[in-house]
């Protein structure tokens, strides 16, 4: 009996000098205001004195993308601010780290992604800020500066071709692929074991959670702010962006006018109100989910269907919603 | 076994379940706290769980006067001098993990637990 009571004994001590003794993990969290959106950086690591670099590198390697990605002010030379400038007026050679997004986007085939909107963009911006709908014609107008093939891209001299009028814009992908870097930095430094990228819905995880728990991401509802359609249960490596027209809009007698611009009408499209898309790029999750909201509802699903490694939630304006076949055992919605 | 071998046996899973219960109490709370930054300072950190009237808050920023307001279950902006207000748009916050921001004037909401185990790691929309 002796031999029981000194195991019990055994076992309890060795649970509650575990409680005492048992490595901890530190984690800092930084926010920062780049590219118009609120960007979160939280690390987690054994050593609390690194993590606060670490989560500087990564907001370093954000902001490379974001100072060469701004097409409303200039921030550097060759950046994309200076690249509108130039349109029309032949080659211009742009800073490398554009000229690698531009290639990357460029080689992806849906026209309904079109970084050359920028002159609908613009339109539509300034009547947001008189609360005002442009004139068909003015949209039209701005529309045919457009084209999703207008613009060149030259490899060995790193330079882009304008046509005259055109603008790029590339809030459909630039913050995804911002997010992509910082994750390559964090990933390169020894001190970080896990960490959490957040730019404003466009989010990327690495490693794996502290407590062995999966990383848990709440939807929220569209049109119902403090509810939640439900969680995704994320793997590390995995990206998710948001797309949606209940944030940046403003209405005109009732009616909503938000930011995602259908390149073929030059007006905000209207065959979704959510679009959610998961996949292990963040630059190709921003891609997608930007895509699959402009697209009509069965083209969205079956672009998820045939694209490998891409998963989606999509809400159509009628509050249906599709939770693409790979998602299903990690989406658990609320009840 | 000895009468004092039980009294020993239940004492030491007394202690044992009194040691698991205090360092996982920690882990688990679920309060909610506001927290409330401009400028990327910290300027207010509220206790949800004892806020016990609608309350209203102003910040000075930049062009004016933010207004936000906040109860028991979360927080909004009600007025802000932003141009585009879609802080108002994000509507009211409830949950761990959600946030509203006022980019112009550099106002961030955030609701989050101060024990580690936040209801989510993120929430996007």
């Amino acid at each position: 009996m002796k031999k029981l009571v000194l195991l019990v004994i055994t076992i309890s001590s060795l649970l509650i000098t575990g409680c005492f003794f048992q490595q901890k993990t530190y984690s800092y969290k930084d926010t920062r205001f780049l590219m118009d959106t609120i960007v979160e950086i939280t690390v987690y690591g054994d050593d609390e004195a690194k993590l606060s670099g670490a989560s500087d590198s990564g907001f370093t390697a954000f902001k490379g993308i974001a100072d060469v990605t701004d097409n409303y002010e200039s921030r550097q030379e060759k950046d994309l601010f200076a690249l509108n400038l130039q349109a029309g007026k032949g080659p211009f050679v742009v800073d490398k780290k554009l000229f690698t997004l531009l290639s990357a986007t460029k080689k992806l085939p849906y026209e309904k992604i079109d970084l050359t909107l920028g002159p609908v963009i613009s339109l539509w911006h300034e009547h947001s800020k008189n609360t005002t709908v442009p004139t068909k014609a003015e949209v039209a107008a701005a529309l045919v500066k457009c084209g999703h093939n207008s613009y060149t891209l030259d490899k060995s001299t790193g330079s882009v071709t304008l046509p005259a009028g055109t603008a790029m814009d590339l809030g459909a992908v630039a913050k995804g692929y911002a997010v992509d870097r910082a994750y390559d930095a964090l990933k390169k430094d020894p001190a970080v074991k896990s960490a959490l990228i957040n730019a404003g819905g466009n989010i990327k995880i690495l490693g794996k959670k502290q407590d062995g728990k999966p990383w848990r991401i709440g939807i929220q509802d569209p049109r119902h702010t403090d509810k939640m359609i439900g969680t995704l249960e994320i793997a590390p490596g995995m990206s998710l962006a948001t797309s949606g027209d209940y944030q940046r809009f403003y209405e005109v007698d009732g009616v909503r006018y938000h930011h995602i611009i259908d390149p073929d009408t030059g007006y905000p499209a209207r065959n979704a109100i959510s679009t959610t898309a998961v996949h292990a790029s963040a630059f190709l999750a921003d891609y997608y989910s930007t895509l699959l909201f402009i697209l009509p509802t069965k083209e969205a699903e079956a672009v998820v269907e045939k694209t490998e490694g891409l998963e989606a939630i999509i809400i159509n304006p009628h509050g249906k919603i599709y939770v693409s076949p790979g998602l299903k055992n990690i989406f658990k919605a609320e009840q | 076994m000895r009468k004092t071998d039980y009294l020993l046996l239940a004492v030491i899973c007394l202690v044992a379940l009194a040691g698991y219960l205090f360092f996982h109490s920690a882990d688990t709370r679920t309060a909610k706290l506001l927290i409330i930054q401009h400028d990327n300072k910290v300027i207010e950190r509220i206790d949800l769980g004892k806020v016990t009237a609608e309350t209203r808050m102003e910040v000075p920023v930049q062009d004016g006067t933010l207004t936000l307001m906040y109860d028991k279950k979360g927080a909004w902006v009600e007025s802000s001098p932003c141009p585009e207000k879609l802080c108002i748009h994000q509507g009211k916050i409830t949950r761990t993990g959600q946030t509203i921001a006022c980019l112009p004037e550099k106002v961030l909401l955030t609701i989050t637990t101060p024990g580690k185990e936040a209801e989510f790691d993120a929430v996007i929309r």
